[in-house]
């Protein structure tokens, strides 16, 4: 045996210490004073060990999930939270074109389903919404048709005001007919009107229509419109119930042209839905992406299923209809993220927005909306969103995974794979049930072939 | 010798002042008696700005050691203090702290350890800590004591191993003494800024003391021996170096009257300086009885037990604690390093004093030098004064 070395304070040699190889100390004298690991960690690839795997998942929220619009509530309350005003009122107009209205009118299933309300209390979404509409936005357009159709509208209440809407959106040629003095038809001679601040209807009716839409002040049937038109779209409504009614020139030239002036029938499609605005807008939207899907050869199945909100096949996502078309796909779960799911803990109670607030809100049009700070009760309820299933930055996954394998990349969160070990903390600490678990041997099969 | 002050304090003070004269840049503590005063004066010295340092209120012995370890291994010069249970509680990081190589100073002020429970003086919460990796150093009064700090961090300092250093509680802690208080200005010529060769850097990043194969711990260790034992030269140069600046010398050990004693005892700690006091009345009787006092318990300085011990016909060791079972840690050690030698072939007796605060007396000491005489068994340790 030869003598050991003496006494030394040996420093790690920095060319070690950079190496990513495996070190072997063949000699005393090569060890390093103290135990400072020579090569770096990096080479140690724990992600291996994995056995589940976290990701983020955008999913849905119950207040989205509820609309019959199809408004991405949870998505415009946090751009407007982010300061991105114009961008939170494209999200809002693009899917709903009558948010002024809506916002007024409607009977509320979003805040009913709110998961907020079984905490302390729902947010006033329909506040948040009533103030966005009078924010400026983008315009936005679908890719257009191969053949533009010609569209015809009987009548302009919601629904066919959406319809018209949506068939302008996606580049057809739109008429509608209505015989009243202005457009509007239930808005402005119904029940609802009184809600309505003076002008604001006139002026939602004039972005839908202004440039895009022929309008014809006439009376007409159906019938008459029938064989000139591609499509026919209409609605006659009850007490209880409206009926929508698209009747296309295939149905009438095959005979079932309807017999009864203004009654619905012998038409391709009729739908009753309850008597309420927000249903007879979403309607008018379902049918007129759908119609188009249809026209595009596209299977309506298939669209219908691609397009949908939370799992309803009678709310559909214009922006997920852009996406279907443009093969931009909108990376979301439609799960539904409700209450058992929140993180409770990691959530905070937050007094919500008072009743004289909420007729300010109401008040709102976009002459007397002259700053921010008019409206910032409405900013303060919207914070109090939980952002349900949508992730909203709050740092917790960040913050807490104990291997520090998640940054922060390009204004949201990446995980290192390579490091993950598959705690899940993440997942337990999200507030808002963004983070998914799954099998990584799942992972890998389903994820083999890309 | 440079300028000092000249105060009257107690032990706990002195301590306190030797790690403000040290410049500690960091320090953590958790009171218990009889080490509170220590706690008390460093809390006080860092919130009047006399001693510029973090202070860091801890929740127990144990977090005190973790945080000081950590501070440590960010370059900081770091002190602490404590004593009995808490001494026990800081326990697993005090083998840290030395397989760490991290050149934390720390006074323990012992106490015995309970059941049953007590605050008084004895070794054994010390001597349980032998093994940890630390130098031991015993200290006999209480500029000894605040010395023994100031060297303390000069010797961790360049084997980077931890220093612990024993005040006896009660008879050192609490007694007032003049103690002299060094110029800072040659405090700092003696002991130079604390410059880790390994630092935690977030420039630089390292883990440290990750999980080590078989392959690789053997060799970790040895290099922890080969400081220990380097240890004995480096201490005896600070303790050399220090008496050319300051006066005082105190050696690793301490032969006192022992060149042609027949009988010789080895103790330790406060009991060292009544010793003295009862050797002196022997040696003035013509009785030839010298003292050896242990300063380091570890490493423990053999070949210095051998040299002083050789002339003895006969060796008693007192011991101010006890390895139940076995007999006082210090006897174990000095028949040890006899064991073997060309010294090694005389009686070593062992004797248990003092446990849990009994005083020693000088009639104490009588007693044990009679029953010496009388020729006892080796094999078993003599309780004194025990009511049998």
């Amino acid at each position: 045996m030869t003598e050991p070395s003496g006494f030394q304070i040996r420093k790690p040699p920095a060319e070690l210490s950079q190496s990513q190889e495996a070190i072997e100390l063949e000699r005393l004298e090569d060890y390093p004073y103290k135990s400072v690991a020579l090569g770096s960690t990096r080479a140690n690839l724990t992600g291996l060990w994995r056995y589940w795997r976290p990701y983020y998942e955008t999913k849905r929220a119950p207040c989205d999930a509820s609309c019959p619009v199809g408004n991405q509530v949870v998505d415009f309350i946090q751009t407007m939270l982010d300061g991105r005003w114009t961008e939170a009122a494209k999200i809002l107009r693009q899917e709903n074109p009558l948010p002024g209205i809506t916002g007024r009118v409607c009977h509320r299933p979003c805040e009913i389903s709110c998961n907020r309300r079984q905490y302390d209390q729902r947010i006033a979404i329909h506040d948040i919404e009533a103030v966005l509409a009078e924010v400026p936005y983008e315009p936005f357009r679908f890719p257009p048709a191969e053949q533009p159709r010609k569209v015809a509208v009987v009548g302009s209440g919601p629904a066919e005001l959406a319809f018209a809407h949506f068939m302008a959106l996606l580049q057809h040629r739109v008429t509608l007919f209505d015989s009243a003095d202005a457009l509007g038809g239930s808005l402005r001679y119904g029940r609802q009107s009184r809600h309505l601040p003076d002008g604001l209807l006139d002026r939602e009716v004039e972005l839908i229509v202004a440039g895009r839409i022929e309008v014809r002040q006439q009376a007409v049937q159906t019938q008459d419109l029938a064989p000139e038109y591609d499509v026919v779209f209409g609605t006659v409504d009850d007490d209880e119930h409206l009926a929508l009614y698209v009747t296309t020139r295939e149905a009438v030239e095959a005979d079932s042209v309807p017999d009864a002036p203004g009654a619905p029938a012998q038409q391709d499609t009729v739908v009753a839905v309850p008597l309420r605005v927000s249903e007879a807008i979403g309607y008018g939207k379902w049918s007129a992406l759908l119609l188009d899907a249809e026209w595009r050869g596209l299977d309506p199945a298939e669209a219908l299923a691609r397009i949908q909100v939370g799992g309803s096949s009678r709310v559909v996502s214009a922006l997920k209809y852009l996406a279907l078309l443009t093969e931009h796909g909108v990376e979301r779960s439609e799960e539904v993220v409700t209450y058992d799911k929140l993180q409770l803990d990691m959530l905070e109670p937050a007094p919500a927005i008072e009743a004289a607030q909420v007729e300010q809100a109401q008040a709102v049009v976009a002459p007397r909306f002259a700053s921010t700070d008019d409206i910032q009760h409405v900013l303060d309820e919207a914070a109090r969103c939980f952002s349900c299933g949508r992730c909203n930055n709050c740092d917790n996954c960040w913050v807490y995974c104990p291997d520090a394998v998640i940054s922060r990349e390009g204004g949201g969160y990446e995980i290192d794979y390579s490091y993950c070990k598959g705690c899940q903390l993440c997942a337990a600490v999200c507030p808002r049930g963004v983070i998914s678990i799954i099998e990584e041997e799942t992972w890998v099969r389903d994820n083999a072939s890309s | 010798m440079g300028s000092r002050q000249r105060i009257i304090m107690n032990g706990n003070s002195a301590a306190a002042f030797g790690a403000m004269l040290s410049r500690v840049q960091v320090t953590a503590a958790y009171p218990i008696s009889p080490q509170t005063g220590i706690v008390e004066a460093l809390a006080d010295m860092v919130a009047s700005g006399q001693l510029k340092a973090k202070f860091i209120m801890s929740e127990s012995e144990h977090s005190v050691m973790a945080s000081l370890i950590a501070a440590s291994e960010a370059g900081a010069r770091v002190f602490t203090a404590t004593s009995s249970q808490g001494l026990a509680l800081m326990h697993e990081l005090l083998h840290w702290a030395a397989g760490a190589r991290l050149p934390v100073v720390m006074v323990n002020v012992n106490r015995a350890m309970s059941a049953p429970w007590t605050m008084y003086c004895d070794q054994s919460d010390i001597v349980a800590q032998r093994d940890t990796g630390w130098l031991h150093v015993y200290c006999e009064q209480n500029q000894e004591l605040l010395d023994a700090i100031i060297q303390g961090f000069k010797v961790a300092e360049q084997v980077l191993l931890p220093v612990m250093i024993n005040m006896d509680g009660f008879y050192n802690s609490y007694t007032t003494e003049p103690i002299d208080i060094y110029d800072l200005d040659d405090v700092d010529r003696y002991l130079p800024p604390y410059d880790p060769p390994v630092k935690l850097d977030p420039q630089e990043p390292h883990t440290l003391h990750g999980g080590t194969g078989p392959h690789l711990f053997t060799e970790m260790r040895y290099q922890a021996w080969q400081a220990m034992e380097h240890a004995l030269e480096v201490a005896r140069e600070a303790d050399e170096e220090f008496g050319r600046i300051f006066g005082p010398r105190y050696g690793l050990t301490e032969a006192y009257r022992c060149e042609d004693a027949d009988l010789v005892l080895v103790s330790s700690g406060s009991l060292v300086g009544t010793l003295r006091e009862v050797i002196d009345g022997y040696r003035a009787r013509g009785e030839r009885v010298g003292l050896l006092k242990i300063r380091y318990l570890r490493p423990f300085p053999v070949q210095e037990v051998r040299q002083a011990l050789a002339p003895a016909q006969q060796i008693v060791v007192i011991d101010r604690n006890v390895s139940v079972g076995m007999g006082g840690v210090f006897w174990q050690e000095v028949r040890s390093a006899l064991f073997g030698s060309e010294v090694g072939d005389k009686p070593v007796l062992g004797f248990i004093a003092g446990l849990g605060g009994r005083d020693v007396t000088p009639e104490s000491i009588d007693e044990i030098i009679q029953m010496a005489r009388s020729n006892p068994p080796q094999d078993v340790p003599i309780w004194v004064e025990l009511k049998v």
